[in-house]
């Protein structure tokens, strides 16, 4: 039940994110929920949790914009799954590492949906500099408060 | 042994995620390779299956958020047009008033010139007031005012752009009339500013009701101008004179718009005050 109740909430933020563009937008940037989601999914469960949830978000995702059906659950996958196994594999993560790895996560993520949806490296600097950066900031700002709070959660508990 | 099961295990953990990662990655490359028949179907499928839910909270939350904001907005406007109602009434009320006044000012067929009540006597005494019309506007001291209803007093002092008005309340002030029924003249005074009273000769035959007229005389007032009834009679000082308490017609706590007759006077006689 709670799993679904998490999942319930994750589809809320995507819709919310691709819907009410223009309630959720900061400094005119859509942050990214549903990477954060899935990134937060991954560092608490694993990277199978990591994966689904990534392959799940992705092909939501995917479906609002259907224009290239697959790529948008493909990079997150691999983003839910590598960050999932950083966390699990590699070493325990603290809040600043987490941060860092989303940044990364961001743009591994736009490059590998850029990948797979025939986009150029200029198209693909373009659309960085036409808002993606903006994105990723705000996307970055966002998810650092949410591991903030949930790393002084974890202390308190 | 037990190293062993364990070493297996993370193995096995190890490869479930790889195994759910190849699988997530494959079956993404397969939509992605896809015919369209089949992806509209999947797209279909997720919005009829677990983008519903979301779809129904996100869809109710925006609803009540415009509901508010379209709700705000309706208050808003509400008061916006209680106010423009409140003003048409305003108009509507000055448009008739307005009207009557120039059905008046040209009934007469005299020269009038119209001003509005600008300021008040402070006091709670109604003695004098002031007009937005003054010499400029051919106004002169001693000119009648009136409205469509009936004396309101006379010009006591102009200046360039105003003038006051003497009213009929103040005690300093006179003025003859004639009972229009029996045609007696008597002299309209009043002594505290609100109760005004029409000294006629005893037994002249006026009664309650009777209407009262300016007579002419003093110069001032044309004759015929109405004044005001009769509303009972109190006993006089002077017993050969009868003391009637006077309604004008045209109560002074109501003036907003005053016309002067441009009318110099005949002859004048001035009270010292």
């Amino acid at each position: 039940m709670r799993n679904l109740l998490i999942l319930l909430f994750g589809f809320v933020l995507l819709t919310a994110q691709v819907t009410l563009k223009d309630v959720v937008s900061v400094f005119g940037a859509v942050p990214d929920f549903s990477l954060i989601f899935v990134a937060a999914l991954a560092l608490r469960f694993g990277p199978v949790a990591g994966a689904w949830t990534g392959f799940l978000f992705g092909i939501a995702q995917d479906a609002y914009v259907a224009a290239h059906f697959g790529a948008d659950a493909l990079a997150l996958c691999t983003v839910g799954y590598f960050v999932g196994l950083a966390e699990e594999q590699v070493l325990k993560l603290d809040t600043i590492v987490k941060i860092l790895l989303l940044a990364i996560a961001f743009f591994a993520r736009l490059a590998i949906r850029s990948w797979f949806s025939d986009m150029g490296l200029g198209e693909f600097a373009e659309s960085l500099l036409s808002g993606g950066l903006v994105q990723g900031a705000v996307t970055l700002a966002l998810g650092s408060i949410w591991f903030v709070l949930v790393s002084s959660r974890d202390r308190r508990v | 042994m037990r190293k062993l099961f364990a070493q297996i295990r993370t193995l096995l953990s190890w490869k479930r995620g790889i195994l759910s990662f190849l699988l997530c990655a494959a079956l993404s490359l397969a939509m992605l390779r896809s015919a369209p028949p089949a992806r509209a179907r999947a797209i279909q499928l997720l919005f009829s299956t677990a983008l519903y839910p979301a779809q129904m909270i996100v869809h109710y939350v925006r609803w009540r958020s415009n509901v508010e904001e379209e709700n705000r907005r309706l208050l808003v406007e509400n008061v916006r047009l209680a106010y423009e109602v409140s003003m048409l009434q305003q108009a509507k009320i000055e448009n008739e008033r307005l009207r009557e006044t120039l059905n008046f000012s040209q009934r007469q067929g005299l020269d009038f010139v119209m001003g509005s009540v600008v300021a008040r006597n402070p006091s709670n005494m109604n003695l004098t007031l002031v007009i937005d019309v003054g010499e400029e506007d051919g106004v002169e001291r001693q000119m009648p005012v009136m409205t469509s209803l009936g004396v309101v007093g006379r010009v006591s002092n102009v200046t360039a752009g105003h003038s006051h008005v003497q009213l009929l309340q103040d005690p300093a002030s006179r003025l003859s009339v004639l009972e229009n029924r029996t045609r007696t003249m008597g002299i309209l005074e009043t002594i505290d500013s609100y109760h005004l009273y029409a000294l006629f000769p005893a037994f002249s035959g006026t009664r309650v009701g009777d209407t009262l007229v300016t007579s002419g005389f003093g110069g001032i007032f044309p004759k015929g101008i109405p004044v005001g009834v009769i509303e009972n009679f109190e006993e006089s000082d002077v017993p050969v004179l009868e003391r009637a308490a006077v309604r004008l017609f045209q109560n002074p706590a109501y003036l907003e718009e005053l016309f002067v007759l441009k009318r110099r006077p005949s002859w004048t006689l001035e009270e010292r005050r």
